[in-house]
């Protein structure tokens, strides 16, 4: 079906053609028509007076007989005897053509009554014929005699006939005339009639081709003029502009579906990006959760057995403390699932980090606190403070033969609050520095004793909580030196 | 669209009305000039016996009258009827019809019969050559013919002496016949037997001098001038005129007419032509022997046809006279519409 449509089964070329050639071919069968009809009346009209011609022409060969007759009972010759059989063979031939039969028509009629007295009459004038070859003078008298008085009758009856015929055939042909000039006319209506009749058709065909291509021209225009919401162009005619139809219908169609598709992927792209973002902020979630759970449980594992080890020793008062301390510690740690804490808090956990590392290692760390103690109700995300003390702890004093210090300060700087913890190890190299800041360090994942959150996890927590580039800074004056981390938290947010 | 629509019907509907209309033309014309061309070939009836009728030019009316009667049998008998001589150029009298019918071997002759010996020879010779020969209205006695159709002489004698005696007063002297060429010889002196017998009998009471005379019918120019000269020149005038054919009867009515003699002079006629039944309407003549043409053509064409096929024929068959008049003259025209 759609094959058909796209292609040209019947071209305006064919049509018209087709229109010219129908047209034509009626207009050439009527004439022919015509003609056809009125020579067949001409030929009856020349045919009107053969009768007459006949009848005349038997009335000749009658005569012939008859004066061949005479002729050879006058001269008894050869020659009139001959003449006179040819004579009397024609007008037995021709007396053979007559009507025999009775009709209810005079004229057949007469033909009867010619022919039974042409063949009486040929019977008597043979009979005559033969009494003068046989001299019988009297007979021959007599029987001629006879015959003249029949070809008198036949005489008459063939003329009468032939006046009645020609008066008849005068009537006839004065008709068949009039029929014929009548038939002029007659021509002239049906050829008026059969050019409207082609100028109808030509019209009405015509009309079958340009219509479509109006519609089409129409339809154009208003999609020229942005409005796609056509109705479809029906054309089954199978010309070209049939097909250009199609393809104009086919061309709309397209362009309707393509800014469907159009409009159908900007949305997809829409979803995706919001689906995108949505996606980021679980990731964050999901890695803040993660980085919670790096803490490592065995240093809680660990000081807590040294405690309960301590105890049942000693049972004294000191690892008590130590074992409150402990305690505490593992309180904390249990406690952190509360995502966020008081800075309060976050300062006693260091606390007890440190009380139990001075126990553990013998009272060798100075730790010292310089705390505004306004800020201390102040909300932080939880395990800040106490991964940076360790770390100072683990890196910086760990193998120092001075006297191990640390310096926590909590201050308000401008905008922010300013935590800062010092050391007086062994320092920092700048490129540390860098690699710790840009999360390039390795985290020392090895270390039983840590409790398993590096600095860098504490930096990506407090910027993701915070959404601030800038939350740490570490500064280290030189080897030997010590070092200095200073965290820097926004007052506004999440106070 | 619709308007488009609309178009297109009336379009179509024009197409189709011009198309109806030069096929009406065409078949029409076609019509036309088959009937022009073709008039003379439709199909003639065919019949078994060609019969022939043969009769005196005068008289019209009345043998119309008498082929019709005949034609009407023949046509449901298989009987063709030619009225011979009608269509001839030539003026035959009856013998010579007879003979050219005996030449063209007709199946049979109705012949208005008369008293010639010319006729009686025809009749023998058609009647040698197997030609069946009826006589109608007046017989040729003495001749071959196979039948005779008519009233009969001596009873028309006696119908015209019915009327006579009818019609007649105490001061009626004269009646004068006027008889046709055909009822010389034996016809007349029958009439004339029938005419006498009756007055003898049933009018004994009148004193009546008849006078016959015989006016030549197949001449027929001088029929009225002989009829003036008998009305006008005989020294004491007819009472009554009785005449024996219609050409006769309208004769006597226009000389009476002609000289202003109604009245004064009675006429009793013979058959019933439209004039005639007109005049006796009007009382100029007064009544008239009337029988059935028709029947009488049937009846001959009836004979002939059963000669034809059974070999036997009655030889004498009498048709009724009737007498119409100024009494009855509405019942008879009346009678005639209705038979027609």
């Amino acid at each position: 079906m759609k094959k058909k449509q796209n292609s040209v089964q019947m071209s305006i070329r064919t049509k018209l053609i087709i229109v010219f050639l129908f047209t034509t071919l009626i207009v050439f069968f009527v004439n022919l028509f015509m003609f056809g009809e009125i020579n067949k009346m001409i030929i009856k009209i020349d045919g009107i007076y053969n009768s007459n011609a006949e009848l005349t022409e038997l009335q000749n060969a009658l005569g012939s007989v008859r004066s061949n007759m005479i002729g050879y009972l006058n001269t008894k010759s050869s020659d009139t005897m001959e003449d006179y059989y040819i004579s009397e063979q024609k007008y037995r031939d021709l007396v053979g053509g007559l009507n025999d039969k009775v009709y209810d028509n005079s004229n057949s009629i007469m033909e009867k009554n010619i022919r039974s007295m042409s063949e009486k009459y040929l019977e008597l004038v043979a009979d005559t014929v033969e009494a003068k070859r046989g001299r019988n003078i009297a007979k021959c008298n007599e029987l001629y005699e006879e015959s003249e008085k029949v070809y008198e009758y036949i005489t008459t009856y063939i003329y009468s006939l032939n006046n009645k015929q020609f008066q008849s055939n005068a009537t006839h042909y004065e008709k068949m005339l009039e029929t014929l000039r009548y038939s002029e006319t007659i021509t002239m209506v049906i050829m008026i009639l059969v050019g409207i009749l082609n100028i109808l058709l030509v019209i009405m065909l015509t009309t079958s081709i340009i219509e479509p291509l109006k519609k089409l021209a129409r339809s154009a225009h208003e999609v020229a003029g942005g409005n796609l919401e056509l109705e479809f162009i029906e054309n089954n005619s199978g010309d070209e502009v049939s097909v250009l139809t199609g393809a104009f219908n086919q061309m709309v169609k397209s362009l309707k579906i393509y800014i469907e598709r159009l409009r159908e992927s900007m949305e997809k792209e829409n979803e995706l990006k919001k689906r995108e973002i949505l996606m980021e902020s679980h990731l964050k979630d999901a890695k803040l959760k993660y980085l919670q759970a790096q803490i490592n449980p065995h240093f809680l594992f660990n000081t807590l057995n040294a405690g309960a080890q301590l105890a049942m020793m000693e049972g004294a008062e000191r690892t008590y403390t130590y074992v409150q301390n402990v305690a505490d510690f593992y309180r904390y740690n249990i406690k952190k699932d509360n995502d966020v804490v008081t800075l309060g808090d976050e300062i006693e956990l260091v606390d007890s980090y440190m009380y139990i590392l001075n126990v553990r290692f013998s009272n060798d760390i100075h730790y010292d606190k310089d705390i505004d103690e306004s800020l201390l109700k102040m909300q932080v995300p939880v395990m800040i403070l106490q991964p940076i003390v360790e770390n100072c702890v683990n890196h910086g004093l760990r193998n120092i033969s001075w006297e191990k210090k640390i310096q926590l300060k909590v201050s308000k700087e401008g905008e922010n609050i300013c935590i800062s913890i010092c050391d007086n190890g062994i320092g920092i190299t700048k490129e540390k520095i860098l690699e710790i800041l840009e999360d390039r360090a390795e985290s020392d994942d090895a270390d039983k004793d840590s409790n398993g959150i590096g600095l860098n996890n504490v930096i990506s927590r407090l910027q993701l909580f915070y959404h601030v580039e800038n939350v740490m800074e570490i500064t280290s004056n030189g080897e030997n030196m010590g070092t200095e981390v200073a965290v820097f938290i926004p007052i506004e947010e999440k106070s | 669209m619709k308007d488009k629509n609309k178009v297109a019907v009336v379009m179509l509907t024009a197409l189709i009305v011009i198309m109806l209309v030069l096929l009406g033309v065409v078949i029409y014309w076609r019509a036309r000039v088959l009937q022009q061309t073709n008039q003379d070939t439709q199909e003639d009836t065919q019949y078994t016996y060609h019969y022939v009728l043969i009769s005196d030019k005068g008289n019209s009316t009345f043998w119309d009258h008498v082929y019709e009667g005949a034609c009407a049998y023949g046509e449901e008998n298989d009987a063709y009827i030619e009225r011979m001589g009608d269509e001839l150029a030539v003026n035959y009298s009856k013998e010579e019809l007879m003979e050219i019918a005996i030449y063209a071997g007709v199946d049979g002759i109705l012949l208005e019969g008369d008293e010639s010996s010319v006729q009686k020879e025809m009749i023998d010779k058609a009647v040698e050559a197997g030609i069946p020969v009826v006589t109608m209205l007046n017989d040729n006695y003495g001749s071959l013919r196979q039948t005779f159709v008519g009233v009969g002489n001596y009873n028309l004698g006696r119908e015209y002496a019915r009327e006579v005696i009818r019609i007649a007063t105490p001061d009626t002297k004269r009646v004068l016949i006027l008889g046709d060429k055909i009822y010389e010889g034996q016809a007349q002196t029958l009439i004339m037997n029938g005419f006498s017998d009756t007055i003898y009998n049933e009018g004994n009471h009148l004193e009546l001098a008849i006078e016959m005379m015989t006016v030549n019918s197949e001449d027929s120019f001088a029929v009225q001038e002989t009829i003036r000269e008998i009305v006008l020149e005989e020294s004491v005038l007819p009472d009554i005129i009785i005449c024996l054919n219609e050409i006769n009867t309208m004769n006597a009515y226009q000389v009476i007419v002609d000289y202003n003699m109604v009245g004064q002079v009675k006429i009793i006629g013979y058959y019933s032509s439209d004039t005639i039944l007109s005049a006796i309407d009007k009382e100029v003549i007064t009544s008239t022997i009337v029988f059935d043409a028709e029947e009488m053509g049937w009846t001959a064409a009836q004979a002939l046809n059963e000669y034809r096929e059974t070999g036997y024929v009655n030889d004498y068959i009498t048709l009724e006279a009737e007498v119409v008049s100024k009494n009855n003259i509405r019942e008879y025209l009346e009678d005639e519409e209705k038979a027609e």
